[in-house]
C-alpha cells in the first residue's frame, strides 16, 4: 500500500466518528492514535528484552533509563507489559488500561500525548462507546518498521496533518503554512548552498521559531533528501499552540528526529534555543497579530540587553509583532566565520513601509538594510494562505552575501505567478506550481533583472536607494508687524524663533544632497526658511509595488479618434443590416 | 481633429507629467493646497446624527456624476463636527478620498467636512478648483502606487502633500477647465447615447427570441387561441405542453454537499455561476473524478441536456456541450434531452414565455430561487420538431448579429471613455495649446 492510500485508510476511522466528533475534531482522535499505533509497532520488536531489563535493573535499584532506551533500540520505550494488542483481550477494562499504557512511556512521548490532551479524548470517545472501535480499528493498522520504514510513516502522517488541517481550515493558517509556499522557501534558501550541501557528511541545522505542526521542518527535510541524499538537516523548532506542539513533535519523533529540539513556549518571551545559531531558517509568523501579552519580557529584553539582546535595533508598534520574529531570526544566525547563515520570512505588506523615520519599524530596516543583510524580496499573488487573502512578501536575509550581491537588495514581483486552485480551501484560492517556483527561484539565483510582458519582474537596488533623511524645516515666528521674532536667552539669543504651526518636514532621499535639495524644493516657496539639522533623522522603507509600476502615456488623440471613426462606421452599417 | 501645441515644451522632471509648455512650473501640492484631513463622530451617539452639515465619505465621491458635491449620504450635527477631528473646508475645495478606493473625486460646492477616508484641498495659491479636479482625475493610478496599507491601500498626507502637480497660470487653468468642461460633456454624452442603443438591442434580442418561440416564423400561418392568458396566440398545428412532458426526466443536481465532490481534476462540474444564457463557461468550471460523477448518474451530464439555473439568477438556460459529457451539476435544474431540438428548448426556456413563469414561482428575499416541482408544469408551446430546428436556424443567425452589434458597441463607449480621459491628459499636461479654442474672459 502506498503512503497515499494508507493515509487514506487510517483517516477512514473517522466513518465511526461520524455524529459524535465535527469534522474538525477528527484530527484529535486520528493523530494521536496513529502516533500511539507506530510506536506501538516500532517497539513490538524489542519489547521483551525491554521488560526483562527493567527487571533486572529495578532488582539492582539503580536509574534503568539508559539501559531501557538501549534495550528498545529506540530514542523512547515503554515498560507496560501491555500492548494495543493484548488491550483489546479485555473489553471491559480498555480505558483504565489505555491510560496505564499511555502512562509507561518515556517522557518525550507522555509530553505529547499530553500536549494532545489524549486523555480528554479517550475519556471522550468512552463515554460515546466508541473507544474500543477505535482502538480496535488503529490495532489492525500494520505499522510495523519493515512494512512501512520511517520515511513513508513521516508522508502518511504528514498526509493526516494535511486533511486535518484542511478540514479546520477556518484557522488553519495559525498552524498551517501552505506547501507551495513552503517548496518556495525551501528552493531559496538553499539555491546557492547546492554544493556544500552535496558533500558527504555535511550536517546543518535548520530552525522554525514559530514551527506549528512541524510543515517548514519536514518539507525541508524532504526537499533536502530529493537533492542531496547525503546532507543531514537536524531540525529545531518551537510553537506555543499545545496541539500544533504535540503534532510537530509526534512527526518529529515517527521520522527519528530527536525530538528535544522541538520546544514548548512562546518564541518572543521564552526562546526555548537561547544560545544556539543556525544555518537555515524558515518562518511564517502570524501577521498583524499584536505582542501585548509579551510586551513586558521584549521592552525589558530591549532596554537592558540592547545589542546584546534579540531586540537590540528597535521595536515594532503593539499592534504588530511580526518584526520582532524578524529580530530573533536575525539573532539565530550562525557568525559567518562559522559559515553564516541564510534565512526565509514571510511578512505581510507592512514591514515593508510602516513607520515614519526613526520609528521602531524604520529602525529594524534600517539595520537590516545599514547591515547588508537583506538579499531579496519576493511579493507573492494574493489569496496564498488558508486565513488570509492578503498580499505576502518572503524576505530572504543572509549575512553571507556572495561578493556580488554586496550592498545591493533584489525585489521579485511574483505577484502574477499562480494557478487557480480547482478547489480553493479557506481564503486560499491560488497555488504556485512547480514551475513558477522554478521560476522564480532560477531569477533569485541567477540575480538578474528580468521583464515579463512588458513589465519588470525582477528589479536590483543599492540598500541606501531605500533610505532617506527626514528633515525639519521652520520658518520664524513673526510679530503683529510682520517683524521676525528673535530669541532672548540660551541657545536661542538673537536667533529666529521657529513658528511651530509653520513647522514642516521633507523626506529627501538619501541619494541626494540636502542643502541642495532645499535649495530647490523649499527656498524658492519659503524663502525664510531654515533647516534645523538636530531634528533630522533617517529612515528607510521599501515601497515594493512602486518599483514595480510601468508608466503607459495615453494613446495619441488622432489614434484614438481614428479606431472611433472605423467603430462608429461599423455600427451604423450593422444597424442597417439588422433592419432586414 | 487634430489640435494645436504649445510653441516651447520642458522636461518636467516627472515621469507622468513629461514634457510641458516652458512656462508652466511643477509644485508639489503642498504648495498649492492645504490638506484637511477629516474624521467619524461615535456613531452610537445619535444626538451627533442626521444634522445637516454635509460629512463626505469616499463612497459619496465613487457616486458623483460630476464634480459639484452638495449633498452626503449621511450628515452630522453641530455636535457630531466638535465631538470629533474632523474640520469644514468651504466651498470651492477639492475633495479626494485616499483609502478604500483611491482617487475619487469633487468640488465642494457647500461648506463640508468629510470622514477619515478623504482629504480637502484648500486652495492657498491661486488656482481654478475645476482645472485641479481634471488634473486629479487622471492621476488615480499615480495616487495609488503611492497608497500603503494591508487589508487596503491608503494615501497618507505626506505622500499627497509630495504629490507633484504642473501649475500654469492661472488664466490658462480657467481656459483649459472650460475647454474640458465642454469636450467632456460632448463625450459623456455620446456615451449616454451608445448606453442607450446597446438597452435596446438588448430588448431587440428578448423580443425577437419571444416572437419565434411563440407565434414561428411564418405570419401568415393561422393561428389559434392557446388558452393561456398571458400567452395569446399561437400556431394553429402547435402544441402547449408541460416541460415534464417533453422531457423523458427533469432533476436537480448535487444538492447535498456537492463540494464535498469539488476534485482537482476530472470532469466539468457545474454550478449555477458556470451557466450563462445560451452558453455553459467551461473552462472555469470546477471538477469531478470520473468515479464520483459516476456514482451521480442520475445527474451525469450527456451532450444536449439543458441545464437551468435555480439559484441566484434563476431561469438562465444552456445547452450541454460535448466538452461537459460525463461531468455533473450541482443545485441546477438538469433537463434531459428527448425527442426535441434542444437548441430551440434552450431558446424557448430563455424566453419571456418561460421566464415569465420562473418568475411568478421564484422565492427567496436574499436569494432568488424556484423549486423543481414549479418547473415540471411550465408551459412550453411547441412546434413540430422541423419547425423547432428551423426556429433555431433562423435564431441562430439573428442573435449572432445582434451580439456582435452589442459588442461593437461596447467597445464604441471603452474607446469613447479612453478619449476622455486622454484629452484630459493632453489639456491639462499642456500637450495640446486649447487657449484659441474656449471662450473666457480675462
Amino acid at each position: 500500500m502506498n503512503q497515499q492510500s494508507l493515509s487514506a485508510f487510517i483517516w477512514s476511522v473517522a466513518d465511526l466518528l461520524r455524529g459524535d466528533y465535527k469534522q474538525s475534531e477528527y484530527g484529535r482522535v486520528i493523530l494521536p492514535f496513529t502516533v500511539l499505533r507506530r510506536l506501538d509497532c516500532v517497539l513490538a520488536p524489542t519489547k521483551q528484552a525491554v521488560l526483562v531489563e527493567l527487571e533486572n535493573r529495578q532488582k539492582l535499584g539503580i536509574n534503568p533509563e539508559p539501559f531501557l532506551l538501549r534495550a528498545s533500540r529506540q530514542t523512547f520505550f515503554n515498560t507496560s507489559p501491555l500492548d494495543m494488542k493484548k488491550l483489546m483481550g479485555d473489553q471491559d477494562h480498555i480505558r483504565e488500561n489505555l491510560f496505564s499504557y499511555i502512562n509507561t512511556f518515556s517522557y518525550a512521548v507522555r509530553d505529547i500525548f499530553e500536549r494532545f490532551d489524549f486523555h480528554a479524548q479517550v475519556e471522550r470517545l468512552a463515554k460515546c462507546g466508541l473507544l474500543y472501535r477505535v482502538t480496535e480499528r488503529f490495532t489492525q493498522f500494520d505499522l510495523h518498521p519493515d512494512v512501512v520504514s520511517n520515511h513513508q510513516m513521516g508522508l502518511v502522517f504528514e498526509e493526516l496533518i494535511r486533511k486535518f488541517a484542511e478540514l479546520s481550515n477556518e484557522t488553519a493558517g495559525e498552524h498551517f503554512t501552505p506547501r507551495d509556499v513552503i517548496r518556495l522557501l525551501v528552493c531559496l534558501i538553499f539555491i546557492e548552498d547546492d554544493d556544500v550541501l552535496s558533500k558527504p557528511g555535511v550536517v546543518r541545522a535548520l530552525y522554525d521559531p514559530t514551527s506549528g505542526t512541524g510543515g517548514m521542518l519536514s518539507i525541508s527535510g524532504e526537499y533536502l533528501a530529493e537533492h542531496n541524499p547525503k546532507a543531514r538537516l537536524t531540525v529545531f523548532g518551537q510553537e506555543l499552540n499545545p496541539e500544533s506542539f504535540a503534532i510537530c513533535k509526534a512527526d518529529m519523533l515517527i521520522k527519528g528526529q530527536d525530538v528535544s529540539n522541538i520546544v514548548f513556549g512562546n518564541t518572543l518571551s521564552d526562546d526555548g534555543h537561547s544560545g544556539r545559531y543556525f544555518d537555515y531558517m524558515l518562518s511564517n509568523p502570524p501577521f498583524g497579530v499584536e505582542w501585548k501579552k509579551v510586551e513586558k519580557e521584549v521592552r525589558k529584553e530591549h532596554t537592558t540587553l540592547g545589542f546584546n539582546g534579540r531586540f537590540g535595533p528597535g521595536l515594532p508598534r503593539i499592534s504588530d509583532g511580526s518584526m520582532l520574529f524578524l529580530l530573533h531570526l536575525i539573532s539565530k544566525m550562525r557568525p559567518v566565520a562559522e559559515g553564516g547563515c541564510r534565512f526565509g520570512i514571510v511578512l505581510n505588506g507592512s514591514p515593508l513601509f510602516t513607520g515614519a523615520a526613526g520609528s521602531g519599524e524604520s529602525e529594524i530596516r534600517r539595520y537590516v538594510l545599514e547591515n547588508d543583510l537583506l538579499e531579496a524580496i519576493v511579493g507573492l499573488p494574493t489569496d496564498m494562505f488558508y486565513n488570509t487573502g492578503i498580499s505576502t512578501y518572503i524576505w530572504i536575509v543572509s549575512n553571507k552575501k556572495p561578493e556580488h550581491r554586496k550592498g545591493l537588495v533584489q525585489l521579485i514581483d511574483a505577484s502574477n505567478m499562480w494557478q487557480k486552485m480547482r478547489k480553493s480551501l479557506g481564503s486560499k484560492r491560488k497555488e504556485l506550481s512547480e514551475d513558477h517556483i522554478a521560476e522564480i527561484t532560477r531569477l533569485f539565483g541567477q540575480f538578474v533583472e528580468a521583464e515579463a510582458d512588458g513589465k519588470p519582474i525582477s528589479r536590483i537596488f543599492k540598500n541606501t536607494d531605500f533610505g532617506y533623511r527626514t528633515i525639519t524645516v521652520e520658518r520664524p515666528e513673526r510679530d503683529a508687524k510682520g517683524k521676525i521674532v528673535l530669541g532672548q536667552k540660551g541657545k536661542m539669543k538673537g536667533k529666529p524663533m521657529p513658528d511651530s504651526k509653520l513647522r514642516d518636514t521633507e523626506n529627501v532621499p538619501l541619494s541626494q544632497d540636502v542643502e541642495e535639495y532645499f535649495k530647490r524644493e523649499v527656498l524658492p516657496h519659503a524663502p525664510d526658511a531654515w533647516i534645523d539639522h538636530d531634528k533630522t533623522k533617517v529612515g528607510y522603507e521599501i515601497p515594493f509595488n512602486r518599483h514595480f509600476y510601468v508608466f503607459n502615456p495615453p494613446r495619441p488623440l488622432d489614434m484614438i479618434d481614428a479606431d472611433l471613426k472605423l467603430t462608429t462606421d461599423r455600427i451604423k452599417a450593422m444597424i442597417e443590416g439588422l433592419t432586414a | 481633429m487634430s489640435f494645436p501645441k504649445y510653441p516651447e515644451y520642458k522636461d518636467s522632471g516627472v515621469d507622468w507629467l513629461g514634457e510641458v509648455p516652458s512656462h508652466w512650473s511643477i509644485a508639489r501640492t503642498k504648495r498649492l493646497f492645504q490638506i484637511v484631513g477629516g474624521s467619524t463622530p461615535k456613531s452610537d451617539n445619535d444626538l451627533y446624527w442626521d444634522g445637516d452639515i454635509v460629512w463626505i465619505t469616499p463612497a459619496d465621491l465613487s457616486h458623483l456624476r460630476s464634480f459639484e458635491i452638495l449633498d452626503s449620504a449621511r450628515r452630522i450635527t453641530a455636535e457630531g463636527l466638535a465631538s470629533c477631528g474632523t474640520t469644514m473646508v468651504p466651498k470651492g475645495s477639492i475633495v479626494l478620498s485616499t483609502r478604500a478606493p483611491i482617487g475619487s473625486l469633487g468640488i465642494s460646492d457647500v461648506g463640508l467636512c468629510t470622514n477619515q477616508g478623504c482629504k480637502c484641498l484648500i486652495a492657498v495659491n491661486i488656482i481654478e478648483p475645476r482645472f485641479y479636479a481634471y488634473m486629479f482625475s487622471i492621476a488615480s493610478v499615480q495616487l495609488n502606487i503611492r497608497g500603503k496599507g494591508t487589508t487596503f491601500l491608503e494615501l497618507s498626507g505626506d505622500a499627497l502633500a509630495a504629490f507633484e502637480l504642473v501649475f500654469p497660470p492661472r488664466y490658462e487653468q480657467s481656459v483649459i477647465s472650460a475647454f474640458l468642461d465642454r469636450e467632456t460633456a460632448k463625450i459623456d454624452a455620446l456615451v449616454a447615447e451608445q448606453e442607450k442603443l446597446i438597452d435596446l438591442l438588448k430588448e431587440k434580442r428578448q423580443a425577437v427570441i419571444s416572437h419565434a418561440v411563440t407565434k414561428g416564423l411564418d405570419p401568415n400561418v393561422p393561428m389559434k387561441d392557446s388558452g393561456v392568458e398571458w400567452l395569446g396566440e399561437v400556431p394553429e398545428h402547435w402544441a402547449i405542453k408541460r416541460l415534464k412532458h417533453l422531457s423523458p426526466q427533469i432533476s436537480v443536481g448535487i444538492v447535498v454537499n456537492p463540494s464535498n465532490y469539488v476534485a482537482d481534476e476530472g470532469y466539468p462540474f457545474l454550478y449555477g455561476g458556470d451557466i450563462a444564457e445560451g452558453q455553459v463557461r467551461v473552462d472555469g468550471a470546477r471538477r469531478i473524478s470520473g468515479e464520483d460523477s459516476k456514482r451521480n448518474g442520475k445527474t451525469q451530464l450527456k451532450q444536449g441536456d439543458i441545464v437551468t439555473v435555480r439559484v441566484g439568477a434563476p431561469g438562465v438556460s444552456a445547452v450541454i456541450p460535448a466538452e461537459c459529457e460525463g461531468g455533473n451539476c450541482a443545485s441546477v435544474m438538469l433537463i434531459r434531452k428527448g425527442m426535441f431540438n434542444p437548441e430551440w428548448l434552450c431558446f424557448a426556456m430563455n424566453s419571456r414565455m418561460v421566464r415569465y413563469q420562473v418568475e411568478l414561482v421564484q422565492y427567496g428575499a436574499a436569494q432568488e430561487q424556484f423549486n423543481i416541482s414549479h418547473a415540471v408544469e411550465f408551459l412550453v408551446a411547441t412546434p413540430p420538431k422541423e419547425e423547432q430546428d428551423s426556429i433555431t436556424d433562423h435564431l441562430l443567425a439573428v442573435i449572432s448579429k445582434i451580439d456582435d452589434l452589442i459588442d461593437t458597441s461596447r467597445h464604441a463607449i471603452d474607446l469613447l471613455k479612453e478619449r476622455r480621459s486622454a484629452l484630459i491628459s493632453a489639456a491639462v499636461t499642456g500637450k495640446i495649446d486649447v487657449r484659441g479654442l474656449a471662450d473666457v474672459t480675462q
